[in-house]
């Protein structure tokens, strides 16, 4: 109540203002005010003095966003100002419009923005890290979002028996608008005195934090290390020394702790030194031992104060490599030998490994491998190889081959092996194997009959394992025992295992067996006969056997080798489902476009009008040589005329050939004479396929229209395919038609089209012979040379232009045709155009 | 705080307090250094001038500095340091005075070593404190205020003051270091500040 009375002071005070100078339309009060969440706000418009007396403060309404604030919430405090009540503002941030409305229009005055928020919470989780002689930065928690501006004063205290000390106000706080404050050097003095504390403020009220301190030594950080060098020291093996330079700007007298962290290049790698040191030492150095010979090591420090809890950041990493050596064990050799080609070679497979006791084997650039056969060390050859496997083509005879290791430094000592020849039985010296499979490990034992072998390689690949290359193996001394971990054979599959004795460099025979690292184990009652195995993987090959067990032991039965199917049922009928529902939606897309063709082609290509082929009639020739479009419609009926035109060519003979066309036509029109829809069909099938395009589609469905054209031949043609018909159907015969028509027959047409339409009462025009005329030959009597579509007689201009020429009969075009309907201008207009 | 009574932890905490009180001595040195090179750069004095001895301040070398107690030793210290906060406040002063806001570096690098001296004399009044000995009324005067000076006078004045701060700084090293030293009782746990 109180800060409304202030409110209205200021108003009265501003009004006064106002009323002097008068340039502005209106103000608001209080200008983007925030307040408490859910509280009320109270505005006020204040009219600019040049409204009244027409306008005043009844005028005004207010709209909170976009919408009209109820009337009952505003209060005109005098002629010139209203103000406006919003109960429980919510809005995290809205804009308040005031407005003059007067005459029914509204006018925006003034608007605010208004944000609702809460006061701050106490700052809590404060933290600090001290860059020496950098900064001072402190970060802290402000608990829940004020939607507010709030400011947060970070404060630098000391912290001694008397209480808390704010030695310089201005130089011991820090200012933000976020959870983070810095103090700059040099204002970063160094004291364990200190305390943090935390100040939040806003418009609703501030929280201050306790006073938190924060020793100075534990919050340090300071820049990494330098490293000055790495180098090897000449003779030494092994070895490398570090030498790093601590920092300058560190908290002094303290002690540190660094860390050297060295990375072997060559196995990727890393370790980490600890050393000791005060921050005293300018220079420490370290010697890092144990390293691989000839190896390259990148070299990085970083150290931090005993006290604190900040790591410098890694320094830069510096490269060195270790003194050359060359390396000091041989390579774990074996081979696999495959039987002999036809031609008397016979590929060997090597395989080597670095000896698995030998700690630091050093950089290897690649190995030597050496071979001579046993009785001619004259013929050794060698090869050279990075990869730890070659294969080599050996003849039947028995060899030695040697691998050995080396770098810079040179070579490491040669592994050997003898490989024997191809007629050679190697002895047999173990008795037998058993393996033994426990929770962890796998145990293979084996007897051997001459004790003194004290080498032995056991090798073990999967039974269905082919490559060579695949196989696994492991030298084994002074034992006739391996065990090896279970996880490194799949569980359910087939290995075979061999034993290998070694003597000296020779091999002896192995001794396999087939073995599994899994089993599974299923019991049945002694009543069951048979039993279906579940949950077997696919694709995979099992083996079978059935024990009957009683309390006085147990039998086993012969065991049964299957694999199991990539796909079972499920698989198949999962895939055969889609599969087959495609194909069934494909197939009915397939006839429904069929049977739905015409509908398809209506909708997407409409068979629009076109007048210029509208031939109902018999075109000029010249007009259709002058017409582009008709030249076009000539050429391609040309073609389709040739078909058309067989029977007619041979009615039009040369002189020369005249006696034997005359028979062959006669012949051929009187065919075609009797021939009757059939005959016609074929001929309009024949134009099908020399048309192209849509024609060919058009004429084929829609119309198997009549082109022999027999004169005792009924055409039966719609409104739609008139055109058409006459398109294919006219123009190869105008072409033909030099002879002129004799009035006589285009009589006896007349009649007979008469006739027929009388009789028609269907939608169809029905057109009787309607464009054959039947001529004679002057060669041939009574034989029928050619036909030739008639246009009616009644076509005045037609007849005007060309009464002998081309006389015609168009009977449909006749009064009270039924098919009359269907003749469209454009049609009565190529009709008289003709 | 029971533990904190024992002989032995007091003696803990002695050790633990010399040896940051060392630190705190050390980078005060550090620090006054850097400020004499600015003071006497923004100040356009010369390095080697000789300037007599601050009035106020009590001398940094003692004829009989091996023979002090270590009480006395404190209460010489948080005496000087004392006195140098109220001389160094008014450097600060004058110096803000004389330029404003022009050598703000100045006023700054100023300020930190006021703060820092401020930190530690409150670290020697706890460490007094430790001793059984409470530290000594501040009546917050310090020295005795000056009679009107030059400008050139007060910047020689200033350039006293930091030197005498700075063998200060040196002599507090050496003082904590001898009180870190065990006493003949048990030996306390080794620090590194007390071997500088």
């Amino acid at each position: 109540m109180f800060n409304c009375w202030i409110w209205m002071f200021i108003l009265l005070c501003g009004s006064s203002i106002a009323d002097e100078k008068s340039i502005r339309d209106a103000d608001i009060f209080p200008s983007s005010p925030e307040i408490e969440r859910g509280s009320t706000l109270k505005l006020f418009c204040v009219l600019g003095k040049h409204y009244t007396p027409q306008r005043n403060a009844s005028h005004i309404i207010w709209k909170l966003n976009h919408e009209l604030i109820a009337q009952e919430n505003y209060n005109i405090v005098n002629e010139t100002v209203s103000s406006v009540i919003i109960h429980n503002f919510t809005y995290n941030k809205a804009h308040v419009k005031c407005f003059i409305k007067y005459l029914g229009k509204e006018q925006l005055l003034v608007h605010t923005e208004v944000k609702s928020g809460f006061p701050p919470d106490t700052p809590g989780n404060i933290s600090c890290i001290y860059y020496f002689n950098v900064e001072l930065t402190c970060n802290w928690t402000s608990g829940r979002e004020t939607n507010l501006t709030t400011t947060y004063t970070l404060y630098r205290k000391i912290k001694n028996t008397q209480g808390l000390i704010l030695p310089d106000p201005e130089l011991s706080s820090c200012r933000s608008k976020t959870e983070s404050c810095s103090f700059r050097h040099p204002n970063i003095p160094f004291s364990n005195s200190f305390c943090f504390q935390v100040k939040a403020q806003n418009v609703l009220g501030e929280a201050i934090s306790e006073c938190v301190p924060i020793a100075m030594e534990s919050i340090e950080k300071f820049e990494p290390p330098e490293i000055l060098s790495v180098k090897k020291i000449a003779g030494i093996k092994q070895l490398l020394t570090v030498t790093w330079k601590i920092p300058e700007d560190i908290i002094p007298a303290q002690y540190l702790n660094c860390q050297v962290r060295y990375r072997n290049l060559y196995s990727n790698s890393s370790e980490i030194d600890n050393v000791a040191v005060t921050s005293e030492e300018k220079v420490v150095s370290l010697n890092l031992t144990g390293l691989w010979d000839s190896t390259e090591y990148s070299v990085a420090v970083r150290c931090i104060g005993v006290e604190s809890k900040f790591w410098s950041e890694w320094c830069r990493e510096k490269t060195a490599s270790t003194e050359d050596k060359a390396p000091s064990g041989k390579v774990d050799l074996w081979r696999i030998i495959e039987s002999s080609h036809p031609t008397g070679n016979r590929p060997v497979h090597l395989m080597w490994k670095l000896l698995g006791n030998i700690p630091h084997p050093g950089r290897i650039l690649g190995y030597k491998i050496q071979y001579f056969p046993e009785n001619n060390a004259a013929l050794q050859m060698t090869k050279i190889t990075t990869n730890k496997k070659i294969v080599l083509p050996l003849k039947e005879e028995a060899y030695i081959i040697s691998v050995t290791a080396y770098n810079s430094a040179g070579n490491s000592p040669a592994a050997v092996l003898r490989i024997p020849s191809t007629d050679e039985k190697p002895p047999e010296i173990i008795e037998t194997v058993r393996t033994v499979t426990t929770n962890e490990e796998m145990i293979v034992e084996w007897i051997a009959s001459e004790p003194e072998v004290t080498e032995y390689v056991v090798e073990w690949y999967e039974e269905l394992e082919t490559d060579p290359f695949s196989k696994s193996w492991q030298y084994i001394s002074n034992s006739t025992k391996w065990k090896a971990n279970k996880k490194i054979f799949k569980p359910f599959v087939c290995y075979n295992m061999s034993v290998y004795p070694l003597y000296g460099n020779k091999v002896a025979a192995p001794y396999s067996i087939q073995t599994y690292v899994q089993e599974k184990d299923e019991t049945v009652n002694s009543d069951v006969l048979h039993h279906r195995l579940k949950s077997l993987q696919a694709n995979t090959q099992y083996t079978v056997y059935i024990m009957a067990s009683n309390r006085a032991g147990g039998t086993s039965g012969e065991q049964k080798t299957f694999k199991t199917l990539k796909f079972n049922k499920e698989d198949i009928i999962l895939i055969a489902i889609p599969v087959g529902l495609s194909m069934f939606f494909l197939l009915g897309l397939w006839i429904t476009c069929i049977l739905k063709k015409h509908t398809f082609k209506k909708v997407c290509w409409p068979d629009i009008p076109n007048p210029a082929e509208s031939v109902a009639v018999e075109w000029p020739l010249d007009a259709s040589m002058n017409n582009s479009f008709l030249k076009g419609v000539t050429y391609e009926d040309k073609t389709l005329g040739l078909e058309d035109l067989n029977v007619l060519e041979h009615c039009f003979p040369e002189e020369d050939q005249e006696g034997l066309l005359l028979m062959n036509c006669e012949n051929h029109v009187s065919e075609c004479t009797d021939t009757n829809a059939t005959a016609v069909q074929n001929i309009s099938e024949h134009k099908i396929t020399l048309l192209n395009g849509e024609k060919k589609i058009q004429y084929n469905e829609e119309h198997e229209v009549a082109k022999c054209l027999s004169p005792s031949m009924p055409y039966v043609i719609t409104g739609e395919d008139f055109r058409s018909q006459m398109h294919s159907a006219l123009i190869p015969a105008k072409k033909i038609q030099p002879i002129e028509m004799l009035e006589d027959d285009l009589r006896e047409t007349q009649q007979i089209l008469v006739k027929n339409e009388e009789s028609d009462n269907e939608e169809v025009l029905k057109l009787e012979d309607f464009s054959e005329k039947t001529l004679f030959n002057p060669y041939l009597r009574n034989s029928v040379k050619t036909r030739e579509f008639l246009i009616s007689e009644n076509l005045p201009e037609h007849s005007k232009n060309e009464p002998k020429k081309q006389p015609t009969v168009l009977p449909a075009f006749q009064q009270n045709a039924v098919g009359q309907s269907y003749v469209t201008l454009d049609m009565v207009g190529l009709a008289t155009a003709h | 705080m029971a533990a904190a009574d024992t002989p032995s932890a007091r003696t803990l905490r002695r050790h633990d307090l010399c040896s940051r009180g060392i630190r705190l001595a050390r980078k005060m040195r550090s620090d006054v250094a850097d400020l004499l090179d600015i003071y006497v750069e923004r100040q356009g004095l010369d390095a080697s001038v000789s300037v007599a001895a601050v009035e106020g301040v009590p001398a940094a070398a003692a004829e009989h500095w091996s023979e002090q107690t270590g009480t006395q030793r404190l209460l010489d210290n948080l005496a000087a340091y004392r006195a140098f906060r109220a001389l160094l406040a008014q450097m600060l002063e004058e110096q803000r005075e004389q330029l404003g806001d022009a050598d703000a570096a100045l006023g700054r690098a100023l300020a930190a070593v006021l703060l820092q001296v401020s930190a530690f004399a409150y670290h020697l009044e706890e460490l007094l404190e430790l001793e059984s000995r409470g530290p000594p009324g501040d009546d917050g005067d310090g020295p005795p205020a000056p009679p009107r000076l030059s400008l050139f006078e007060q910047k020689l004045r200033g350039l006293g003051v930091l030197r005498e701060l700075a063998q200060w700084a040196v002599r507090s090293v050496r003082d904590l270091r001898q009180l870190a030293r065990p006493s003949p009782g048990p030996s306390s746990a080794p620090g590194m500040a007390e071997g500088q």
